[in-house]
């Protein structure tokens, strides 16, 4: 498990990260959300341990993760902007994972980079933006670590490949165990790829939750009466948001669906639907019972 | 050992190039010097056994960079960073591969040095092949050691060249001018005198540099001290890059040097260096020049600060550490001053001084005479040499603290430059170079030393010997046989054979001409070189009359050589030229030099008589007639004499030349000697005064 402790990364004066805490348990997909310097990337460096923490720390299994290279063979990172050696293929940056990377599997590489369509012997500097990154995620997928980090990976993938590079992840965490950690601004790029997700806002994590129970734990309730009623019809349901238009009230919920259903059954509404909320929404109602208020769609701010 | 290999397969780009470059340059150049019109007949010094390898040294800086690039790129930086690998076994494998690249380069440019060596047959010092191997080794890794350092600093390429310069360059900078500014005020010191740390032949980085406006430390950069102790700033370079390497955040990348400390010490050693310059030709910090120095390092001080961090702020603030700059450079100044005042202080009276020590006359040279390598070893603690050194040392003061100068008087055939190296009773040694007003008194107070005295009258072995030559003429088998009947003449007869050590007398004739008498008449010259340990040495011997055989042996070997029809061809030649047919760049020049000719006193003496004639000077009538109607006179006398090699009575060595300066042909017959019957000697000399009084008038 990885475990953040009071995390603190500052770039000059500026605070990166402040104070951040969370744990990302073994064999999930974790994802960071944020806004542009959130400090999602700043996070993912501290956990693979490029980056030193200025205070706090971070660990796998207990253990602080900076030069540590035993743990650091457990961990591949493709970063944001994947860099190659002059003029190096494919092959020539496989040499340079190999020399790092003990368990590198070549034959992983050569049938990964089969399936990606990629040439390995042609030189990088002539990739599309798209095959770069498809040429990062093959060379980390081929380390034999047990630890992913990605950072804003899925941007500049074509929605074919970016399914295959899901499908992969997927794969690599079902049949390896691998942890697998993204980082993007986008909430709905990874809604349908992680099991967990953590909202970076200034520095900081201001949630962190699983996507199912996410999803699970709040609907959206629709009623409406013959007769004039207010908010009280909902006593006894723990409400995020409510709102009327008219004589249809629509309230946000956290709690079991059929239990609230079959309350407020007992009042014979004229109207009843219990909706679905999508994850932005869960995050942004989540937020502003925190006491936040931004756009979600946006991040925050 | 994995990334080891990958990175040295990495610095496949610069390595492979400049291998291939130095050593085809080596190849190529070695090879017009090895087997060209003009091939190297001595041992070189060892730093000219592959030039090219000089500036190979800089390639530490390429090899730095394009190992660290990395640094410089922060998605590149983050990449290396996240692998398994600990900042120090990355700093480690560049720095091995590097060693391996520049090592196995110069290890190839000197083997094929040495190959082309064997194959030639040129003349060299084997140790220097692993003496050079060894320093271009060290020189090329404190090069890249001080840019690893470089890169360690910095995020950015511009400021890692920057941290390089000024970790290479700066301390060796002030250094230099410290040791420029002790050498510039008192002229008993050179810059052989300095004590190591001051030397700029013992320190690597600056030697090179210097080595190139003075020849005086060609011969010194590459020794074992010099590399060993060059060898210590290239270890302190490279664990202090491996602290900084392990200690850089991966977030420096791209962000220039980011550290304000950094910034500012660079700008204040910058500062330094130049309100240092103050010291150059015995300038005063408090002075006009002074004052603009000051503000010339100010303005550098700023400029180089706003360009690393473009912070005014920062810049304000930092003026307390140009103050403090100009402090340090005021106490260096002072420091300057005071060592000044320390060396003219020190004239230590006889009876401090414990032994004295002659380091050579030759010692500012190219290759050191054999004699000098074995005096350098003599400490003399005689208290007649004490005496005169104390004092001629203190008479050397006394002048310069007079005129604030000391004038080498240069005309005097006595005088004579030396350095010395005095060890006092205190255990102290200084070393001065300073002008002794006369060889013979020193000479003879060295002569009370008996190892001087064995010094003076040695000779390398032979084996140590490369290089012989006498005459283009003879052949050298031909000079060995001299050389070895020099030997054995001069060691039986316990002569001594470098002239500067021999007792100098000056005979002048009646008419107030010098002449060489007796056993100092001059009959030829055989010079030598090579080497001994390391050292390489030569010696340009005087063959005279002292050692007759061997006069003999030269006058025989030049007589094996004369060739028929001689005279014949000479007379033809002297018609030739007397006729009207001689065009103006035809000449004839013979040259006559008779020995043990008697004067007045008894004494026997050499006379030289050269008659030249030209189309040209025959232009002069009354020249023309004199020197035609001598050439015939002589000629007449001389074709009647036989060789001979008995040095016991007058005879002559003769020689001519004809030269056409239209077709460049010329003819000239190798040197004969001539002994005459007695009646035609005393022609001779009546004819050699006649022609002195001609010629005179």
């Amino acid at each position: 498990m990885i475990t953040a402790k009071n995390l603190t990364k500052r770039f000059s004066d500026v605070a990166a990260l402040h104070n951040l805490n969370c744990q990302i348990p073994n064999g999930c997909v974790y994802g960071l959300v944020g806004a542009n310097g959130a400090g999602k990337s700043t996070f993912l460096r501290l956990a693979t341990g490029v980056y030193k923490p200025d205070e706090g720390d971070i660990t796998l299994d207990g253990t602080p993760v900076f030069e540590n290279i035993t743990l650091k063979k457990r961990f591949a990172f493709v970063s944001d902007e994947f860099w190659a050696m002059p003029q190096s293929s494919m092959e020539r940056m496989a040499s340079l994972y190999s020399a790092a990377y003990d368990a590198f599997d070549h034959k992983r590489f050569t049938s990964l980079a089969k399936e990606f369509g990629l040439d390995t012997g042609r030189a990088i500097a002539t990739f599309s933006k798209g095959m770069r990154r498809q040429a990062a995620t093959i060379l980390a997928l081929s380390t034999g670590a047990d630890h992913y980090f990605f950072d804003e990976t899925f941007d500049g993938l074509d929605p074919v490949m970016r399914n295959l590079v899901k499908q992969l992840l997927y794969a690599q965490v079902v049949d390896t165990g691998a942890t697998v950690i993204i980082s993007s601004h986008s909430l709905r790029e990874l809604e349908d790829t992680c099991d967990q997700l953590a909202l970076l806002y200034q520095g900081g994590i201001v949630m962190q939750s699983d996507v199912s129970d996410l999803k699970t734990s709040l609907f959206k309730l629709q009623i409406a009466f013959g007769h004039d009623f207010d908010k009280t019809v909902f006593d006894g349901l723990e409400l995020l948001s409510y709102t009327r238009q008219g004589s249809v009230a629509n309230a946000v919920v956290r709690g079991d669906k059929e239990k609230s259903r079959a309350l407020m059954q007992q009042q014979n509404p004229i109207l009843l639907e219990i909706l679905p909320v999508t994850l932005e929404e869960v995050f942004l109602f989540e937020m502003e019972a925190l006491g936040y208020a931004f756009d979600i769609t946006q991040g925050g701010n | 050992m994995k990334m080891y290999k990958e990175t040295l397969r990495k610095l496949i780009p610069i390595g492979v190039p400049l291998a291939l470059i130095t050593i085809i340059y080596t190849v190529i150049t070695s090879g017009q010097n090895y087997f060209g019109t003009y091939v190297i007949s001595a041992s070189q010094a060892a730093i000219r056994l592959a030039p090219v390898l000089v500036y190979y040294t800089l390639s530490g800086i390429l090899f730095a960079y394009y190992g660290f690039s990395y640094l410089f790129r922060r998605a590149a930086s983050d990449l290396y960073h996240s692998l398994p690998i600990s900042r120090f076994d990355l700093y480690l494998s560049t720095t091995l591969a590097t060693a391996t690249w520049m090592g196995g380069t110069i290890v190839l440019n000197l083997l094929a040095v040495l190959g082309l060596l064997l194959i030639s047959g040129c003349p060299f010092v084997p140790v220097y092949i692993p003496m050079a191997m060894l320093f271009f080794f060290v020189a090329s890794m404190l090069v890249y050691a001080a840019a690893a350092v470089g890169c360690a600093l910095s995020g950015t390429l511009l400021t890692a060249l920057a941290s390089t310069g000024i970790v290479l360059f700066v301390p060796r900078f002030i250094q230099f001018i410290v040791a420029r500014g002790v050498v510039a005020r008192v002229p008993i010191v050179g810059w052989l005198d300095l004590p190591a740390l001051l030397n700029p032949a013992s320190n690597i980085a600056t030697g090179m540099v210097v080595m190139q406006s003075r020849q005086v430390f060609v011969s010194r950069i590459i020794n074992m001290p010099n590399t060993l102790y060059s060898m210590l700033p290239m270890l302190v370079l490279l664990l202090l890059g491996a602290w900084l390497f392990i200690r850089r955040s991966s977030e420096t990348a791209e962000k220039g040097t980011g550290r304000k400390v950094w910034i500012i010490a660079t700008a204040s050693l910058l500062a330094l260096a130049a309100l240092l310059l103050i010291t150059v030709d015995n300038h005063r910090l408090l002075s006009m020049y002074g004052v603009a120095l000051v503000a010339i390092a100010f303005l550098v001080f700023v400029v180089y600060q706003f360009i690393a961090s473009r912070n005014i702020k920062q810049i304000l603030f930092s003026t307390p550490w140009f103050l403090l700059t100009c402090a340090v450079a005021f106490a260096l100044s002072l420091g300057i001053d005071a060592t000044v005042e320390n060396i003219l202080g020190k004239t230590p009276a006889p009876t401090e001084i414990a032994s004295v020590q002659f380091r050579g006359h030759d010692e500012k040279m190219d290759n050191l005479e054999y004699t000098t390598v074995l005096l350098q070893e003599i400490d003399y603690t005689a208290d007649s040499m004490k005496k005169y050194v104390s004092e001629t040392l203190a008479d050397a003061v006394d002048r310069i603290k007079e005129k604030d100068f000391y004038a080498f008087d240069v005309y005097s055939q006595y005088q004579t430059i030396e350095p010395i190296a005095i060890t006092l009773t205190s255990g102290e040694t200084i070393k001065r170079t300073i002008e002794f007003k006369n060889v013979m008194e020193l000479n003879a107070l060295r002569e009370e030393d008996p190892f001087f005295q064995a010094a003076i009258r040695a000779f390398p072995t032979l084996d140590s010997i490369q290089y012989i030559n006498s005459d283009i003429l003879l052949t050298k088998e031909e000079s060995l046989a001299l050389l070895t009947s020099f030997i054995s003449e001069s060691q039986k007869n316990g002569l001594v054979p470098n002239s500067y050590y021999r007792p100098r007398s000056q005979y002048l004739d009646d008419r107030g001409y010098a002449l060489e008498v007796n056993g100092d008449q001059t009959v030829g010259r055989i010079s030598i070189a090579g080497y001994v340990a390391d050292k390489r040495i030569y010696e340009y011997y005087t063959l005279r009359m002292e050692t007759p055989e061997t006069a003999a042996l030269m006058m025989r070997t030049y007589n094996a050589y004369i060739k028929e029809g001689m005279f014949d061809r000479l007379a033809q030649a002297l018609k030739h030229m007397a006729s009207p047919l001689a065009i103006e760049r035809e000449s004839l020049s013979v040259n006559l030099d008779f020995y043990n000719l008697t004067n007045q006193r008894g004494d026997r003496y050499t006379q030289s008589v050269n008659l030249y004639i030209s189309g040209y000077t025959k232009h002069d009538e009354a020249y023309a007639d004199i020197y035609l109607t001598y050439l015939e006179k002589f000629v007449e006398i001389i074709k009647r004499g036989t060789p001979t090699d008995n040095t016991d009575r007058m005879f002559v060595r003769f020689d001519w030349f004809e030269y056409d300066g239209t077709s460049h042909r010329h003819e000239q017959e190798p040197a004969c000697y001539l002994a005459f019957s007695q009646e035609d000697e005393l022609a001779l000399q009546a004819l050699i005064i006649e022609w002195q009084t001609a010629t005179m008038v």
